[in-house]
Protein backbone atom coordinates (compact mmCIF):
# COMPACT_ATOMS: atom_id res chain seq x y z
CA UNK A 1 0.00 0.00 0.00
CA UNK A 2 1.53 3.45 -0.87
CA UNK A 3 0.42 6.77 1.26
CA UNK A 4 0.36 9.90 -0.13
CA UNK A 5 -0.71 13.18 1.70
CA UNK A 6 -2.38 15.95 -0.57
CA UNK A 7 -3.85 19.49 0.06
CA UNK A 8 -6.39 20.62 -2.05
CA UNK A 9 -7.50 24.70 -1.69
CA UNK A 10 -11.03 24.60 0.19
CA UNK A 11 -11.76 27.97 -2.22
CA UNK A 12 -11.12 25.57 -5.27
CA UNK A 13 -12.76 22.18 -3.90
CA UNK A 14 -15.58 21.02 -1.40
CA UNK A 15 -15.65 17.65 0.43
CA UNK A 16 -18.04 15.83 -1.40
CA UNK A 17 -16.09 16.23 -4.89
CA UNK A 18 -12.99 14.80 -3.73
CA UNK A 19 -14.53 12.29 -2.06
CA UNK A 20 -16.93 11.08 -5.05
CA UNK A 21 -13.84 11.58 -6.78
CA UNK A 22 -12.60 8.72 -4.41
CA UNK A 23 -15.36 6.27 -4.72
CA UNK A 24 -14.93 5.86 -8.79
CA UNK A 25 -11.62 4.75 -7.83
CA UNK A 26 -12.29 3.04 -5.13
CA UNK A 27 -11.20 -0.63 -6.22
CA UNK A 28 -7.75 1.16 -6.42
CA UNK A 29 -7.66 3.22 -3.11
CA UNK A 30 -9.52 5.20 -0.27
CA UNK A 31 -9.01 8.68 0.87
CA UNK A 32 -9.37 10.09 4.30
CA UNK A 33 -9.79 13.81 4.52
CA UNK A 34 -8.34 16.03 7.92
CA UNK A 35 -10.31 18.34 9.21
CA UNK A 36 -11.70 21.07 7.26
CA UNK A 37 -9.86 24.89 7.07
CA UNK A 38 -8.08 27.27 4.37
CA UNK A 39 -6.80 23.45 2.43
CA UNK A 40 -8.35 20.13 2.84
CA UNK A 41 -5.91 17.74 3.77
CA UNK A 42 -5.96 14.31 1.94
CA UNK A 43 -4.19 11.42 3.11
CA UNK A 44 -4.53 8.36 0.22
CA UNK A 45 -4.14 5.03 0.17
CA UNK A 46 -3.41 3.54 -2.78
CA UNK A 47 -3.11 -0.37 -3.97
CA UNK A 48 0.05 -0.73 -5.47
CA UNK A 49 -0.68 -3.98 -6.98
CA UNK A 50 -3.31 -2.59 -9.11
CA UNK A 51 -2.15 0.45 -10.03
CA UNK A 52 0.88 3.19 -9.76
CA UNK A 53 0.54 6.04 -7.91
CA UNK A 54 0.92 8.77 -10.25
CA UNK A 55 -1.63 6.80 -12.36
CA UNK A 56 -4.30 6.69 -9.67
CA UNK A 57 -3.39 10.36 -8.86
CA UNK A 58 -4.07 11.40 -12.69
CA UNK A 59 -6.93 9.75 -12.48
CA UNK A 60 -8.04 11.14 -9.03
CA UNK A 61 -7.53 14.69 -10.20
CA UNK A 62 -9.16 14.72 -13.42
CA UNK A 63 -12.26 13.04 -11.31
CA UNK A 64 -12.07 15.58 -8.73
CA UNK A 65 -11.87 18.63 -11.22
CA UNK A 66 -15.13 16.78 -13.16
CA UNK A 67 -16.87 16.63 -9.60
CA UNK A 68 -16.11 19.99 -8.71
CA UNK A 69 -17.55 21.36 -12.32
CA UNK A 70 -20.71 19.39 -11.53
CA UNK A 71 -21.15 20.61 -7.89
CA UNK A 72 -20.61 24.41 -9.32
CA UNK A 73 -22.80 23.93 -12.15
CA UNK A 74 -25.48 22.45 -9.57
CA UNK A 75 -25.23 24.83 -7.25
CA UNK A 76 -25.06 28.07 -10.03
CA UNK A 77 -28.56 26.15 -11.57
CA UNK A 78 -29.87 25.25 -8.51
CA UNK A 79 -32.82 28.14 -7.91
CA UNK A 80 -33.81 26.93 -12.09
CA UNK A 81 -33.74 23.21 -10.81
CA UNK A 82 -35.72 24.33 -8.12
CA UNK A 83 -38.10 26.05 -9.88
CA UNK A 84 -38.73 23.02 -12.73
CA UNK A 85 -39.24 20.58 -10.42
CA UNK A 86 -42.09 22.68 -8.60
CA UNK A 87 -43.71 24.42 -11.82
CA UNK A 88 -43.87 20.77 -12.86
CA UNK A 89 -46.24 19.63 -10.20
CA UNK A 90 -47.76 22.78 -8.61
CA UNK A 91 -47.45 25.37 -11.39
CA UNK A 92 -47.86 29.00 -10.61
CA UNK A 93 -49.26 31.82 -12.04
CA UNK A 94 -46.67 34.27 -11.07
CA UNK A 95 -43.78 32.41 -12.34
CA UNK A 96 -42.75 35.73 -14.13
CA UNK A 97 -42.74 37.64 -11.04
CA UNK A 98 -40.66 34.95 -9.68
CA UNK A 99 -38.22 34.65 -12.36
CA UNK A 100 -37.46 38.24 -12.32
CA UNK A 101 -37.21 38.70 -8.85
CA UNK A 102 -34.42 35.78 -8.91
CA UNK A 103 -32.84 37.89 -12.24
CA UNK A 104 -32.62 41.01 -10.04
CA UNK A 105 -31.16 39.83 -7.10
CA UNK A 106 -28.51 38.05 -9.25
CA UNK A 107 -27.65 41.44 -10.78
CA UNK A 108 -27.30 42.40 -7.27
CA UNK B 1 -14.22 36.31 -26.35
CA UNK B 2 -16.71 35.78 -23.62
CA UNK B 3 -20.58 35.52 -24.48
CA UNK B 4 -22.66 37.28 -21.95
CA UNK B 5 -25.43 36.31 -23.42
CA UNK B 6 -26.13 33.06 -22.44
CA UNK B 7 -26.77 31.24 -18.56
CA UNK B 8 -26.22 27.58 -18.19
CA UNK B 9 -29.24 25.58 -17.05
CA UNK B 10 -29.01 22.48 -15.31
CA UNK B 11 -27.15 19.63 -16.70
CA UNK B 12 -24.76 16.63 -16.40
CA UNK B 13 -21.93 15.14 -18.01
CA UNK B 14 -19.88 12.35 -18.80
CA UNK B 15 -16.64 12.45 -20.53
CA UNK B 16 -15.15 10.10 -22.88
CA UNK B 17 -11.59 9.69 -24.92
CA UNK B 18 -13.48 11.59 -28.10
CA UNK B 19 -16.25 14.01 -26.59
CA UNK B 20 -18.72 14.78 -23.98
CA UNK B 21 -21.78 13.44 -23.04
CA UNK B 22 -24.52 16.11 -21.24
CA UNK B 23 -27.69 15.14 -20.15
CA UNK B 24 -30.05 17.07 -18.59
CA UNK B 25 -33.06 16.49 -15.80
CA UNK B 26 -35.71 16.13 -18.72
CA UNK B 27 -33.95 13.79 -20.50
CA UNK B 28 -32.57 15.70 -23.43
CA UNK B 29 -28.49 14.50 -24.53
CA UNK B 30 -26.06 15.92 -26.39
CA UNK B 31 -22.55 15.29 -27.72
CA UNK B 32 -19.70 17.94 -27.75
CA UNK B 33 -16.30 18.13 -28.80
CA UNK B 34 -14.26 18.75 -25.39
CA UNK B 35 -13.26 22.13 -26.88
CA UNK B 36 -16.83 22.96 -27.13
CA UNK B 37 -17.46 21.79 -23.78
CA UNK B 38 -14.96 24.23 -21.92
CA UNK B 39 -16.70 26.60 -24.22
CA UNK B 40 -19.60 26.60 -22.72
CA UNK B 41 -18.86 26.02 -19.12
CA UNK B 42 -16.56 28.88 -19.40
CA UNK B 43 -19.01 31.01 -21.49
CA UNK B 44 -17.13 31.66 -24.21
CA UNK B 45 -19.82 29.55 -26.66
CA UNK B 46 -20.30 31.62 -29.81
CA UNK B 47 -23.58 31.90 -31.43
CA UNK B 48 -23.54 29.09 -34.32
CA UNK B 49 -25.88 25.95 -35.17
CA UNK B 50 -24.36 24.00 -31.81
CA UNK B 51 -25.35 27.46 -29.34
CA UNK B 52 -29.16 27.09 -30.83
CA UNK B 53 -29.16 23.16 -30.31
CA UNK B 54 -27.95 23.29 -26.82
CA UNK B 55 -30.73 26.19 -26.20
CA UNK B 56 -33.71 23.70 -27.97
CA UNK B 57 -32.44 21.06 -25.96
CA UNK B 58 -32.53 23.37 -22.24
CA UNK B 59 -28.95 23.14 -21.55
CA UNK B 60 -28.67 26.69 -21.62
CA UNK B 61 -30.91 29.44 -22.24
CA UNK B 62 -30.47 33.44 -23.85
CA UNK B 63 -33.23 35.18 -22.39
CA UNK B 64 -37.06 34.56 -21.65
CA UNK B 65 -35.95 32.17 -18.31
CA UNK B 66 -39.19 31.60 -17.21
CA UNK B 67 -40.92 30.89 -20.50
CA UNK B 68 -37.71 28.17 -20.61
CA UNK B 69 -38.33 26.78 -16.80
CA UNK B 70 -42.39 26.63 -18.15
CA UNK B 71 -40.90 24.66 -20.83
CA UNK B 72 -38.90 22.14 -19.15
CA UNK B 73 -41.16 21.58 -16.27
CA UNK B 74 -43.61 20.85 -18.96
CA UNK B 75 -40.71 17.93 -20.20
CA UNK B 76 -40.55 16.81 -16.89
CA UNK B 77 -44.15 16.44 -15.64
CA UNK B 78 -44.43 13.94 -18.71
CA UNK B 79 -40.73 12.14 -17.85
CA UNK B 80 -42.61 11.52 -14.42
CA UNK B 81 -45.99 10.65 -15.95
CA UNK B 82 -45.89 7.47 -14.28
CA UNK B 83 -46.38 8.39 -10.85
CA UNK B 84 -49.61 10.47 -11.08
CA UNK B 85 -51.19 6.39 -12.30
CA UNK B 86 -50.17 5.03 -8.55
CA UNK B 87 -49.94 1.09 -8.46
CA UNK B 88 -51.29 -0.09 -11.73
CA UNK B 89 -48.95 -3.35 -12.03
CA UNK B 90 -50.36 -6.08 -8.93
CA UNK B 91 -48.94 -9.64 -9.10
CA UNK B 92 -50.80 -12.40 -7.34
CA UNK B 93 -48.94 -15.35 -6.50
CA UNK B 94 -51.69 -18.25 -6.62
CA UNK B 95 -49.25 -21.03 -5.34
CA UNK B 96 -46.07 -22.12 -4.87
CA UNK B 97 -46.26 -25.39 -5.99
CA UNK B 98 -44.95 -25.87 -9.62
CA UNK B 99 -43.75 -28.73 -11.93
CA UNK B 100 -40.56 -27.55 -12.59
CA UNK B 101 -37.47 -27.39 -10.51
CA UNK B 102 -35.82 -24.38 -11.79
CA UNK B 103 -31.88 -23.92 -10.33
CA UNK B 104 -32.63 -20.22 -10.39
CA UNK B 105 -36.24 -19.99 -9.38
CA UNK B 106 -36.82 -16.85 -7.30
CA UNK B 107 -39.81 -18.12 -5.90
CA UNK B 108 -38.44 -21.21 -3.93
CA UNK B 109 -41.35 -23.29 -5.11
CA UNK B 110 -42.51 -26.20 -3.80
CA UNK B 111 -43.32 -29.81 -5.63
CA UNK B 112 -46.96 -29.46 -7.47
CA UNK B 113 -47.87 -32.47 -5.54
CA UNK B 114 -46.86 -30.59 -2.17
CA UNK B 115 -49.91 -30.38 0.61
CA UNK B 116 -47.61 -28.48 3.34
CA UNK B 117 -47.86 -24.45 1.63
CA UNK B 118 -51.44 -23.44 1.04
CA UNK B 119 -52.32 -22.03 -2.39
CA UNK B 120 -54.29 -18.45 -2.80
CA UNK B 121 -57.96 -19.24 -1.43
CA UNK B 122 -61.16 -17.73 -3.31
CA UNK B 123 -61.62 -15.35 0.03
CA UNK B 124 -58.04 -13.94 -0.03
CA UNK B 125 -58.03 -13.83 -3.98
CA UNK B 126 -61.41 -11.77 -3.44
CA UNK B 127 -60.12 -9.50 -0.84
CA UNK B 128 -56.75 -9.16 -3.14
CA UNK B 129 -59.02 -7.94 -6.31
CA UNK B 130 -61.23 -5.38 -3.87
CA UNK B 131 -57.92 -3.64 -3.23
CA UNK B 132 -56.54 -3.70 -6.29
CA UNK B 133 -59.91 -2.09 -8.17
CA UNK B 134 -59.02 0.71 -5.40
CA UNK B 135 -56.36 2.01 -6.96
CA UNK B 136 -56.67 5.21 -8.50
CA UNK B 137 -54.81 4.00 -12.07
CA UNK B 138 -57.01 4.12 -14.55
CA UNK B 139 -55.39 1.13 -16.44
CA UNK B 140 -54.55 -2.45 -14.30
CA UNK B 141 -52.48 -5.47 -14.71
CA UNK B 142 -53.25 -8.04 -12.87
CA UNK B 143 -50.44 -10.91 -13.43
CA UNK B 144 -50.62 -14.24 -12.04
CA UNK B 145 -47.71 -15.61 -10.66
CA UNK B 146 -46.45 -18.57 -8.66
CA UNK B 147 -45.11 -21.72 -8.52
CA UNK B 148 -46.79 -22.67 -11.42
CA UNK B 149 -50.03 -20.51 -11.44
CA UNK B 150 -52.07 -23.06 -13.75
CA UNK B 151 -52.02 -25.53 -10.53
CA UNK B 152 -54.49 -23.21 -9.19
CA UNK B 153 -56.24 -22.71 -12.10
CA UNK B 154 -59.92 -22.13 -10.35
CA UNK B 155 -58.63 -19.00 -8.30
CA UNK B 156 -57.22 -17.49 -11.61
CA UNK B 157 -60.76 -18.09 -12.77
CA UNK B 158 -62.21 -16.89 -10.46
CA UNK B 159 -60.06 -13.67 -10.22
CA UNK B 160 -60.53 -12.37 -13.94
CA UNK B 161 -64.31 -12.83 -13.53
CA UNK B 162 -64.71 -11.12 -10.44
CA UNK B 163 -62.25 -8.79 -11.37
CA UNK B 164 -64.48 -7.62 -14.55
CA UNK B 165 -68.25 -8.13 -12.38
CA UNK B 166 -66.55 -5.40 -9.93
CA UNK B 167 -64.92 -3.40 -12.75
CA UNK B 168 -68.74 -3.16 -14.63
CA UNK B 169 -70.48 -1.45 -11.19
CA UNK B 170 -68.96 1.52 -12.65
CA UNK B 171 -65.18 1.86 -11.89
CA UNK B 172 -64.56 1.65 -15.46
CA UNK B 173 -60.96 0.74 -15.42
CA UNK B 174 -58.97 -0.69 -17.99
CA UNK B 175 -57.78 -4.11 -16.75
CA UNK B 176 -55.14 -6.63 -18.60
CA UNK B 177 -54.58 -9.92 -17.02
CA UNK B 178 -51.09 -11.57 -17.66
CA UNK B 179 -50.37 -15.05 -16.98
CA UNK B 180 -46.53 -16.09 -16.29
CA UNK B 181 -46.69 -20.01 -16.81
CA UNK B 182 -44.13 -22.55 -17.89
CA UNK B 183 -46.97 -23.06 -20.68
CA UNK B 184 -46.28 -27.57 -19.69
CA UNK B 185 -49.24 -27.94 -17.73
CA UNK B 186 -51.55 -26.08 -20.29
CA UNK B 187 -55.08 -27.52 -21.23
CA UNK B 188 -57.20 -26.45 -24.17
CA UNK B 189 -59.76 -25.50 -21.75
CA UNK B 190 -57.85 -22.87 -20.08
CA UNK B 191 -56.25 -21.68 -23.61
CA UNK B 192 -59.85 -21.12 -24.63
CA UNK B 193 -61.00 -19.31 -21.68
CA UNK B 194 -57.59 -17.19 -21.98
CA UNK B 195 -58.51 -16.14 -25.13
CA UNK B 196 -62.14 -15.77 -24.63
CA UNK B 197 -60.73 -13.46 -22.09
CA UNK B 198 -57.52 -11.84 -23.20
CA UNK B 199 -55.38 -13.10 -20.64
CA UNK B 200 -51.72 -12.37 -22.05
CA UNK B 201 -49.18 -15.44 -21.55
CA UNK B 202 -45.58 -14.47 -20.25
CA UNK B 203 -43.58 -17.59 -20.38
CA UNK B 204 -39.49 -18.30 -19.46
CA UNK B 205 -37.52 -19.80 -21.80
CA UNK B 206 -33.75 -20.45 -22.23
CA UNK B 207 -32.76 -21.25 -25.47
CA UNK B 208 -31.27 -24.46 -27.17
CA UNK B 209 -32.48 -27.72 -25.61
CA UNK B 210 -29.17 -28.14 -23.75
CA UNK B 211 -29.62 -24.45 -22.13
CA UNK B 212 -33.08 -24.62 -21.50
CA UNK B 213 -32.71 -27.89 -19.43
CA UNK B 214 -29.82 -27.38 -17.50
CA UNK B 215 -31.68 -25.49 -15.29
CA UNK B 216 -35.11 -25.54 -16.41
CA UNK B 217 -36.10 -29.46 -15.72
CA UNK B 218 -39.04 -30.67 -14.75
CA UNK B 219 -39.52 -32.24 -11.22
CA UNK B 220 -39.10 -35.97 -12.36
CA UNK B 221 -35.96 -35.11 -13.68
CA UNK B 222 -37.35 -34.88 -17.20
CA UNK B 223 -36.04 -32.33 -20.06
CA UNK B 224 -39.21 -29.80 -20.31
CA UNK B 225 -38.29 -28.55 -23.70
CA UNK B 226 -40.07 -30.79 -25.83
CA UNK B 227 -43.21 -30.35 -23.86
CA UNK B 228 -42.47 -26.54 -23.61
CA UNK B 229 -42.67 -26.47 -27.35
CA UNK B 230 -45.27 -28.74 -27.84
CA UNK B 231 -47.95 -26.27 -25.83
CA UNK B 232 -46.30 -23.55 -27.33
CA UNK B 233 -47.18 -24.62 -30.44
CA UNK B 234 -50.57 -25.88 -29.69
CA UNK B 235 -51.84 -22.07 -29.63
CA UNK B 236 -52.79 -21.32 -33.19
CA UNK B 237 -54.50 -18.39 -33.05
CA UNK B 238 -52.31 -16.45 -34.40
CA UNK B 239 -53.02 -13.68 -32.02
CA UNK B 240 -52.98 -14.96 -29.14
CA UNK B 241 -49.40 -16.61 -30.36
CA UNK B 242 -48.30 -13.34 -31.28
CA UNK B 243 -49.23 -11.92 -27.41
CA UNK B 244 -47.14 -14.51 -26.16
CA UNK B 245 -43.64 -13.52 -24.54
CA UNK B 246 -40.96 -15.53 -23.10
CA UNK B 247 -38.24 -13.89 -20.80
CA UNK B 248 -34.73 -15.28 -20.90
CA UNK B 249 -32.60 -15.68 -17.81
CA UNK B 250 -28.58 -15.81 -18.75
CA UNK B 251 -26.88 -18.23 -16.59
CA UNK B 252 -23.62 -19.71 -16.98
CA UNK B 253 -25.05 -22.00 -19.33
CA UNK B 254 -26.29 -20.01 -22.01
CA UNK B 255 -23.94 -16.45 -21.17
CA UNK B 256 -21.25 -17.53 -23.78
CA UNK B 257 -23.93 -18.93 -26.26
CA UNK B 258 -26.19 -15.76 -26.23
CA UNK B 259 -26.51 -15.46 -30.24
CA UNK B 260 -27.47 -19.06 -30.45
CA UNK B 261 -30.19 -18.21 -27.53
CA UNK B 262 -31.43 -15.44 -29.79
CA UNK B 263 -31.51 -17.65 -33.33
CA UNK B 264 -33.42 -20.42 -31.11
CA UNK B 265 -35.96 -17.02 -30.04
CA UNK B 266 -36.54 -16.48 -33.53
CA UNK B 267 -36.74 -19.75 -35.19
CA UNK B 268 -39.60 -20.30 -32.25
CA UNK B 269 -41.42 -17.32 -33.16
CA UNK B 270 -41.25 -14.95 -30.01
CA UNK B 271 -40.93 -11.46 -31.09
CA UNK B 272 -38.29 -10.21 -28.83
CA UNK B 273 -36.03 -10.79 -26.41
CA UNK B 274 -34.65 -9.93 -22.50
CA UNK B 275 -31.68 -10.31 -21.59
CA UNK B 276 -31.99 -10.76 -18.13
CA UNK B 277 -29.34 -11.12 -15.62
CA UNK B 278 -29.73 -13.44 -12.88
CA UNK B 279 -30.53 -11.97 -9.55
CA UNK B 280 -28.57 -13.25 -6.83
CA UNK B 281 -31.76 -14.43 -4.72
CA UNK B 282 -33.08 -17.50 -3.06
CA UNK B 283 -32.05 -20.68 -4.72
CA UNK B 284 -29.48 -18.86 -7.31
CA UNK B 285 -27.70 -17.45 -4.44
CA UNK B 286 -27.32 -20.88 -2.97
CA UNK B 287 -26.23 -22.38 -6.22
CA UNK B 288 -24.35 -19.64 -7.25
CA UNK B 289 -21.13 -21.20 -7.76
CA UNK B 290 -23.20 -23.79 -10.22
CA UNK B 291 -25.28 -20.96 -12.64
CA UNK B 292 -23.62 -17.75 -11.73
CA UNK B 293 -21.22 -15.39 -13.02
CA UNK B 294 -19.30 -11.99 -12.75
CA UNK B 295 -21.28 -8.40 -13.62
CA UNK B 296 -18.52 -8.08 -16.07
CA UNK B 297 -18.96 -11.38 -17.95
CA UNK B 298 -22.79 -10.29 -18.68
CA UNK B 299 -21.66 -6.88 -19.79
CA UNK B 300 -19.34 -8.63 -22.23
CA UNK B 301 -22.46 -11.05 -23.51
CA UNK B 302 -24.76 -8.27 -23.43
CA UNK B 303 -22.64 -5.97 -25.97
CA UNK B 304 -21.81 -8.96 -27.89
CA UNK B 305 -24.87 -9.93 -28.17
CA UNK B 306 -26.67 -6.59 -29.03
CA UNK B 307 -24.79 -5.93 -31.58
CA UNK B 308 -25.80 -9.72 -33.09
CA UNK B 309 -29.44 -7.97 -32.51
CA UNK B 310 -28.74 -5.14 -34.06
CA UNK B 311 -27.21 -6.63 -37.76
CA UNK B 312 -30.26 -9.36 -37.35
CA UNK B 313 -32.45 -6.64 -37.65
CA UNK B 314 -30.66 -4.82 -40.56
CA UNK B 315 -30.62 -7.78 -42.59
CA UNK B 316 -34.44 -7.78 -41.95
CA UNK B 317 -35.51 -9.64 -38.65
CA UNK B 318 -37.12 -7.44 -36.67
CA UNK B 319 -36.66 -8.38 -33.01
CA UNK B 320 -36.10 -5.61 -30.46
CA UNK B 321 -33.33 -6.46 -27.30
CA UNK B 322 -36.23 -5.40 -24.57
CA UNK B 323 -34.00 -3.82 -21.76
CA UNK B 324 -32.25 -1.53 -25.04
CA UNK B 325 -35.83 -0.67 -26.28
CA UNK B 326 -37.15 0.28 -22.75
CA UNK B 327 -33.48 2.20 -22.00
CA UNK B 328 -33.68 4.12 -25.87
CA UNK B 329 -37.38 4.96 -24.99
CA UNK B 330 -36.37 6.97 -21.91
CA UNK B 331 -33.51 8.74 -24.08
CA UNK B 332 -34.93 9.29 -27.09
CA UNK B 333 -38.48 10.10 -26.42
CA UNK B 334 -39.82 12.53 -23.70
CA UNK B 335 -42.14 9.76 -22.49
CA UNK B 336 -41.58 7.71 -19.06
CA UNK B 337 -41.81 3.54 -19.81
CA UNK B 338 -43.57 2.55 -16.50
CA UNK B 339 -40.74 0.28 -16.66
CA UNK B 340 -41.53 -0.64 -12.69
CA UNK B 341 -37.83 -1.96 -12.25
CA UNK B 342 -35.52 1.69 -13.01
CA UNK B 343 -37.83 4.50 -12.31
CA UNK B 344 -36.83 7.27 -9.62
CA UNK B 345 -38.67 6.88 -7.35
CA UNK B 346 -37.97 3.31 -7.21
CA UNK B 347 -41.49 1.69 -8.63
CA UNK B 348 -41.72 -0.21 -5.08
CA UNK B 349 -45.62 -0.20 -3.98
CA UNK B 350 -45.81 2.73 -6.03
CA UNK B 351 -45.48 1.44 -9.72
CA UNK B 352 -45.90 -2.54 -8.99
CA UNK B 353 -47.26 -4.67 -5.91
CA UNK B 354 -47.39 -8.35 -5.18
CA UNK B 355 -49.53 -10.07 -3.05
CA UNK B 356 -49.20 -13.51 -1.44
CA UNK B 357 -50.98 -16.65 -1.25
CA UNK B 358 -51.98 -15.96 2.40
CA UNK B 359 -53.09 -12.13 1.49
CA UNK B 360 -49.01 -10.63 2.73
CA UNK B 361 -48.65 -7.93 0.56
CA UNK B 362 -44.93 -6.47 -0.18
CA UNK B 363 -43.76 -3.50 -2.54
CA UNK B 364 -41.92 -5.61 -4.78
CA UNK B 365 -41.74 -9.60 -5.98
CA UNK B 366 -37.91 -9.43 -4.30
CA UNK B 367 -39.45 -7.88 -1.53
CA UNK B 368 -41.69 -11.22 -1.46
CA UNK B 369 -38.78 -13.36 -2.19
CA UNK B 370 -36.57 -12.31 0.90
CA UNK B 371 -39.74 -12.73 3.18
CA UNK B 372 -39.78 -16.49 1.80
CA UNK B 373 -36.22 -16.82 1.71
CA UNK B 374 -34.99 -16.04 4.89
CA UNK B 375 -37.86 -14.52 6.47
CA UNK B 376 -37.05 -11.02 6.14
CA UNK B 377 -40.31 -9.16 6.51
CA UNK B 378 -38.73 -5.43 5.85
CA UNK B 379 -40.69 -5.14 2.52
CA UNK B 380 -43.80 -6.18 3.94
CA UNK B 381 -46.57 -3.22 3.88
CA UNK B 382 -50.02 -5.60 5.06
CA UNK B 383 -52.22 -7.79 4.36
CA UNK B 384 -55.42 -7.94 2.52
CA UNK B 385 -57.56 -9.92 5.24
CA UNK B 386 -56.77 -7.86 7.71
CA UNK B 387 -55.52 -4.06 6.36
CA UNK B 388 -57.21 -1.46 4.28
CA UNK B 389 -56.19 0.00 1.04
CA UNK B 390 -54.96 3.35 2.75
CA UNK B 391 -53.34 1.54 5.35
CA UNK B 392 -51.53 -0.62 3.04
CA UNK B 393 -50.46 1.98 0.31
CA UNK B 394 -49.58 4.87 2.94
CA UNK B 395 -47.48 2.43 5.35
CA UNK B 396 -44.38 3.68 6.32
CA UNK B 397 -42.48 1.37 5.11
CA UNK B 398 -43.54 2.27 1.54
CA UNK B 399 -43.14 5.96 2.62
CA UNK B 400 -39.18 5.65 3.63
CA UNK B 401 -38.78 2.88 0.54
CA UNK B 402 -40.00 6.32 -1.93
CA UNK B 403 -37.60 8.96 -0.08
CA UNK B 404 -35.29 6.56 -0.39
CA UNK B 405 -34.50 6.08 -3.74
CA UNK B 406 -34.98 9.26 -4.94
CA UNK B 407 -32.27 9.02 -7.33
CA UNK B 408 -31.98 12.89 -7.94
CA UNK B 409 -30.87 13.06 -4.25
CA UNK B 410 -28.25 10.43 -3.55
CA UNK B 411 -24.70 11.20 -3.53
CA UNK B 412 -23.21 8.66 -6.13
CA UNK B 413 -26.66 9.42 -8.44
CA UNK B 414 -27.05 13.15 -8.55
CA UNK B 415 -24.31 13.76 -10.34
CA UNK B 416 -24.18 10.70 -12.74
CA UNK B 417 -25.17 11.65 -16.61
CA UNK B 418 -27.30 8.82 -16.54
CA UNK B 419 -29.95 9.57 -13.90
CA UNK B 420 -32.53 10.87 -15.95
CA UNK B 421 -33.06 7.64 -17.50
CA UNK B 422 -31.93 5.37 -14.32
CA UNK B 423 -33.41 4.05 -10.71
CA UNK B 424 -33.03 3.01 -7.81
CA UNK B 425 -33.61 -0.87 -7.04
CA UNK B 426 -33.90 -0.60 -2.99
CA UNK B 427 -34.59 -4.38 -2.23
CA UNK B 428 -31.74 -5.16 -3.84
CA UNK B 429 -29.76 -3.04 -2.44
CA UNK B 430 -30.58 -3.54 0.78
CA UNK B 431 -29.72 -7.30 -0.16
CA UNK B 432 -26.29 -6.36 -0.65
CA UNK B 433 -25.32 -3.12 1.47
CA UNK B 434 -27.78 -3.90 4.35
CA UNK B 435 -29.54 -0.89 3.33
CA UNK B 436 -31.75 0.38 0.82
CA UNK B 437 -30.35 4.06 -0.47
CA UNK B 438 -26.58 2.78 -1.26
CA UNK B 439 -26.93 1.50 -4.51
CA UNK B 440 -25.11 -1.88 -5.40
CA UNK B 441 -22.20 -1.64 -7.11
CA UNK B 442 -22.50 -4.68 -9.56
CA UNK B 443 -26.24 -2.97 -10.87
CA UNK B 444 -25.10 0.28 -11.00
CA UNK B 445 -22.15 -1.26 -13.21
CA UNK B 446 -24.00 -3.02 -15.40
CA UNK B 447 -26.53 -0.24 -15.99
CA UNK B 448 -23.62 2.63 -17.23
CA UNK B 449 -22.10 -0.07 -19.17
CA UNK B 450 -25.53 -0.26 -21.04
CA UNK B 451 -25.84 3.27 -21.02
CA UNK B 452 -22.55 3.65 -22.32
CA UNK B 453 -22.97 1.49 -25.09
CA UNK B 454 -26.27 2.38 -26.26
CA UNK B 455 -25.02 6.30 -26.20
CA UNK B 456 -22.40 4.62 -28.20
CA UNK B 457 -24.20 3.65 -30.27
CA UNK B 458 -26.43 7.11 -30.41
CA UNK B 459 -22.93 9.22 -31.31
CA UNK B 460 -21.76 7.07 -34.31
CA UNK B 461 -24.60 8.35 -36.41
CA UNK B 462 -24.97 4.98 -38.30
CA UNK B 463 -28.19 5.48 -40.31
CA UNK B 464 -28.93 1.51 -40.20
CA UNK B 465 -28.12 0.94 -36.50
CA UNK B 466 -30.15 4.20 -35.86
CA UNK B 467 -33.27 2.66 -38.41
CA UNK B 468 -33.03 0.03 -36.18
CA UNK B 469 -32.81 1.27 -32.96
CA UNK B 470 -35.89 3.65 -34.04
CA UNK B 471 -37.78 1.19 -35.21
CA UNK B 472 -37.72 -0.44 -31.84
CA UNK B 473 -38.84 2.44 -29.76
CA UNK B 474 -42.03 2.74 -32.07
CA UNK B 475 -42.25 -0.93 -32.35
CA UNK B 476 -42.30 -0.21 -35.90
CA UNK B 477 -40.25 -2.35 -38.58
CA UNK B 478 -37.50 0.01 -40.67
CA UNK B 479 -39.41 0.70 -44.02
CA UNK B 480 -42.58 0.19 -42.28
Amino acid sequence: MIKVASKYSSKLYNPESILLAAKDLEEYGYVVLGEAGDDLTVETTIDGSKISKDEFLLKFNKLLSDYQLKATISDKTSFIRQMIIAQAFAPCDNLNEIVGAFEQNEKR
Amino acid sequence: MKNDNYRLLPFNFKKSDNHVLLTNDVGEYCFLHHEDFNRLVSYTLPQDNQFDNLISRGFICDGYLAETIDNLADKYRTKKRHLYDFTNLHMMVLTYRCNHDCKYCHASSVADTCQDTPDMSIDVARKCVDIILQSPAKELKIEFQGGEPLLNYDVLKFVVNYAKELNNTGLNKHIEFVVCTNLTLLTPEQLQFFKEHKVVISTSFDGPIDCHDSNRKLRNGQSSYQTFKEKLYSITDEEMRNSVSALLTVTKQNINRLPEVVDEYVNTGFHGIFLRKLNRIGPADSGWEDIGYSVDDFISAYRETLDYIIQLNIKGVFFPEILATILLTKIMTPFSTGFVDLQSPAGVGIAGVIYDTNGNVFVSDEGRMVARAVGDFTFHIGNVTTDSWKSIFGNTTLREMVYASLIESLPTCCYCAYQPYCGSEPVKNYLVNGVVDVNCKDTCKKYKAIFDLLFEYLNTNNREVDDVLWSWVTSRRVGD
